[in-house]
């Protein structure tokens, strides 16, 4: 986290993270380009020029559903939320090598003077009737631009301006994209290329981020359905020495949002699980150095407030607790972001 | 994420799922033989990108 905006705010971490993706990128283009100059069936070699826009395209495809992943990963298991902590750089990326491909498209078309068939393919309205022949470089063309917009919108500044929710739902336009991409190589790649490749790795990568999205659903749907109040309106959370030192106990209201409820040593204190930089769950980070850490993208948070340390000024919602017959209850009643409402266990417990 | 998201997420990935499915399904079932489409020259406008 900063207490202001820089282009990129980089640490080892990120470091090591953009090293790796981009050796594994300049890796597979690389291999892609000198497998692909292996000699056809027909004895043909492919030129490097027609090798580049191929190598580019399946990078773009493979980088995008590969992103997709890290979410619902990072949900089924925290073994994954490494992977989710430099995502947008990834994204950032997967969208420089999409623009890279369809420069080069653009390019081969310019180069043999082609380019008024490639305007004429766009814009015959004849072609957007048919499935078969419906002009895939328009589903290409449709996938960069909603690329460019979250590209230019992944900064934390914009996050900022224009709000979590807003800029989540913003970024949720990666599912169109995707769909868009799927269908830009169903009907383009796999319509002229007869290897067994081109529609198994599709099916295969398509396949994975579906089924992904469809498990993490499932597995959120149990916990969104809530826990009853009890008649006074409060909700066992359970008996402090049922609660993971440096851990939270996650709750819900039917209905409601979540409720991170952590334990820190003796204090117990209760703050709404979503972060308050992009909504991320922040009841299933640690404590640190004292502080709530949300697991996305590290945020701190102190557990008796709710407050961000100095300089920071973010803030959460914290919740009343009490304990009652050796049970930790919360109330699920937000309290203004950044009220005092962590209690101490009694000395017996 | 927010309860909404979370909706939303449960709601619209199985009718992508399913769209996607139909839609590549459709386009590998319904492509031309391979002795039609090699009546374009390779590499052709259309199978660049």
């Amino acid at each position: 986290m900063s207490a202001g905006f820089q282009a990129v705010q980089w640490n080892r971490a990120k470091i090591h993270y953009d090293v790796i993706l981009i050796a594994c990128v300049a890796a597979f283009i690389a291999s892609y380009m000198l497998l692909g100059r292996a000699p056809g069936a027909d004895g043909k070699i492919p030129e490097w020029e027609d090798l580049r826009i191929q190598a580019f395209g399946a990078c773009a495809f493979l980088m995008m559903s590969l992103i997709l992943c890290i979410g619902p990963l990072a949900r089924l298991s925290p073994r994954f939320l490494p992977l989710l902590y430099n995502r947008r750089h990834f994204g950032v990326l997967a969208f420089c090598i999409a623009a890279l491909h369809g420069y080069f498209v653009l390019d081969w078309f310019i180069v043999r003077n082609e380019l008024p068939n490639f305007w004429t393919e766009l814009v015959n309205s004849e072609h957007y009737g048919k499935f078969i022949g419906f002009p895939m470089k328009a589903l290409g063309i449709a996938t960069l631009l909603i690329f460019f917009v979250m590209a230019a919108t992944s900064h934390d500044y914009w996050l900022n301006v224009l709000s979590p929710p807003i800029w989540k739902a913003i970024h949720m336009a990666i599912y169109a994209a995707y769909a868009l991409i799927v269908m830009h190589v169903a009907l383009g790649v796999m319509q002229y290329n007869f290897s067994p490749v081109v529609p198994v790795a599709l099916a295969l990568c398509a396949g994975t981020v579906a089924a992904l999205h469809v498990a993490a659903g499932l597995k959120e749907r149990a916990l969104d359905a809530g826990t009853q109040p009890e008649a006074d309106g409060w909700i066992a959370v359970g008996s402090p020495e049922s609660m993971t030192d440096k851990r939270a106990k996650i709750v819900a209201t039917p209905g409601g949002e979540r409720i991170a409820v952590f334990r820190d040593g003796e204090k117990i204190g209760a703050v709404s699980n979503l972060c308050a930089h992009q909504n991320g769950p922040v009841g299933e980070g640690e404590i640190i150095d004292g502080c709530i850490t949300c697991p996305w993208h590290g945020w701190q948070y102190r557990i008796e407030d709710g407050c961000s340390p100095p300089p920071f000024k973010e803030e959460l919602p914290t919740y009343r607790l009490r304990i009652k017959d050796g049970v930790v209850q919360v109330h699920p009643e937000a309290l203004p972001p950044g009220t005092p409402a962590a209690i101490s266990i009694p000395a017996s417990t | 994420m927010r309860r909404a998201h979370r909706t939303a997420h449960r709601i619209l990935w199985p009718v992508i799922a399913v769209l996607l499915l139909a839609g590549v399904t459709m386009a590998f079932v319904l492509r031309p033989p391979p002795e039609k489409s090699s009546q374009f020259p390779s590499p052709a406008p259309e199978s660049i990108a």
